[in-house]
């Protein structure tokens, strides 16, 4: 497996306060890494690192198989990225600004310039100062700038900030394009859930400054196709007798009356039996299918349901 | 470095600082001309009120030097552009350095242009207006302006000092405040022609010079192994 970027151990902190810890992040080549985070996770700060605006405290960034050093220069010609909020030569025009960064990353094919404008579909801009735009027509412009040059990797942090639904759905088409028919590989933040779910081939879940999990959409769907709710007024007999009598293990307590079953190859109907025959009463007993919704969630609240 | 340089002078609107300048020269020396010319019958005006007035456009140019190091480099920081040309394969020492030299070549540039400039314009004035008592002679000017202009090339470099005070605190407000400290302190050198030497003027030049660059390097000496916040 080929990898594109990997962290070792990384961890930055400010002031001997620990912001991120002990990051091991793996981009693979070709795909996209959806980095998923509530604000504050550390999300954007792991991104500055890789962009070298930022000095990890401890561990390593390993980027197109060499390590990032404070003067690895060569290594920024092949990635691209928007931190935070796209920024700007606020005075100039739009077209003043793709140009100047065309003639900073020493990229001479200027008529890109215009194709880039088209893809993200900002028009009438022609003389028109960038402090003038919208925020949504900034991140247009924020991210037409990033794929000019086509770069192999392309970082986005929350790109869809401050756009429309339909903004949304062209700049999510847009990044399945580059990544299929250019084979950019792309990590991209984000706090919105069903972003991340409907684009990422991996996502990576931070919490408080670590990466809880890192696992490829596949085996998410896989793992968490399904399972089985129960409600009843007496969880602790319920847990009894499906630990014991159905031999269950993988199963979860939620509150004091909501149990998940996560095991498969036992059905709705041999659980409703068993519970009958021993005489406890359920409030309801349904198959669900948990989205990435619940999982994040499971992993975000993690902590403090242990 | 030179594309550097041309790219930073497309992204500032340079000529507009430039006019803007060359504007600020021409009413404060009209304002010293007109003091002079009002008082040439209480007190006496010497060669060297002459070259006061020439002299004090300077101050001028360490000012707007201030102004060019408050566009150039604190606004950059200031706007968070500089987390943009930070992510671009250039070194950070060299993109800090196309704009010192812009800074730096500008500044020495306009103090001689304009002292150039303004000693011509007054001499044309005192030939007719004769407001400077004793001659003033071409010679005198031109060996005044050979024995000064390594002068100017120092202040270029004190200027530089705002640039140090400027970056503690990534603000306009106190870059602009300490250049003008530095013109009201050092911008002008009043200097009786008679009995200064080349050589203290030397001295004087170094000293100023290496404050200059000691200032700069303090401000820019970690920049490849700082934070961009």
């Amino acid at each position: 497996m080929e990898y594109i970027l990997r962290t070792h151990d990384l961890g930055k902190s400010f002031n001997g306060e620990n912001v991120v810890s002990s990051i091991n992040m793996n981009i693979k080549k070709g795909e996209i890494y959806g980095l998923l985070g509530p604000n504050g996770a550390g999300k954007t700060t792991v991104m500055k690192m890789i962009l070298n605006l930022l000095k990890p405290s401890r561990g390593a960034i390993e980027v197109f198989n060499e390590t990032l050093t404070n003067t690895s220069y060569e290594l920024f010609k092949r990635m691209n990225a928007i931190i935070e909020y796209p920024i700007f030569y606020e005075k100039l025009t739009a077209k003043d600004n793709l140009d100047l960064h065309c003639e900073y990353m020493g990229y001479h094919n200027k008529q890109d310039i215009k194709t880039a404008l088209d893809l993200v579909n900002l028009k009438n801009i022609d003389n028109k100062a960038v402090k003038n735009f919208s925020l949504g027509m900034k991140q247009r412009l924020g991210i037409a700038r990033a794929i000019i040059t086509k770069p192999e990797l392309l970082i986005l942090d929350e790109p869809v900030n401050g756009l429309d639904p339909v903004g949304i759905i062209e700049i999510r088409n847009l990044l399945e394009m580059l990544n299929k028919e250019y084979g950019i590989t792309i990590l991209i933040s984000s706090h919105i859930l069903a972003e991340i779910e409907q684009i990422a081939d991996t996502i990576g879940v931070m919490n408080n400054g670590y990466l809880v999990e890192e696992v490829s959409m596949d085996s998410i769907r896989e793992n968490n196709a399904e399972y089985i709710e129960i409600e009843t007024g007496d969880a602790q007999k319920v847990v009894y007798i499906i630990d014991s009598e159905l031999n269950i293990k993988n199963f979860k307590v939620l509150d004091t009356n909501k149990i998940r079953i996560y095991e498969t190859g036992m059905s709705q109907n041999q659980i409703y039996k068993k519970l009958m025959e021993n005489d406890i009463s359920i409030t309801s007993i349904n198959t669900k299918t948990a989205s990435l919704e619940d999982y994040f969630l499971s992993l975000i609240g993690g902590g403090k349901n242990a | 470095m030179l594309k550097l340089i041309h790219l930073e002078i497309r992204k500032i609107n340079f000529w507009r600082y430039i006019l803007g300048a060359i504007a600020a020269c021409f009413v404060f020396t009209g304002m010293l001309f007109f003091s002079l010319y009002a008082d040439r019958n209480d007190l006496a005006n010497t060669i060297s009120d002459f070259f006061f007035v020439v002299d004090s456009t300077r101050m001028i140019f360490i000012v707007f030097a201030g102004v060019l190091i408050s566009r150039l480099i604190i606004e950059e920081y200031h706007d968070k552009t500089i987390s943009l040309m930070f992510t671009y394969p250039i070194s950070r020492k060299k993109i800090i350095i196309s704009k010192l030299l812009i800074i730096i070549c500008s500044t020495f540039f306009f103090i001689l242009a304009s002292r150039i400039i303004v000693a011509a314009i007054l001499y044309m004035l005192n030939n007719s207006l004769h407001f400077i008592d004793g001659e003033i002679t071409i010679q005198m000017i031109t060996e005044y302006f050979r024995n000064t202009i390594i002068y100017d090339l120092s202040f270029s470099g004190i200027s530089l000092v705002s640039l140090f005070f400027g970056m503690l605190k990534k603000s306009v407000r106190t870059t602009i405040i300490a250049s003008i400290i530095i013109a009201v302190f050092f911008g002008i050198s009043n200097e009786d022609l008679s009995d200064v030497s080349i050589s203290s003027f030397l001295v004087r030049s170094l000293i100023f010079a290496v404050i200059g660059v000691i200032a700069t390097y303090f401000s820019i000496r970690n920049i490849e192994q700082k934070d961009v916040l």
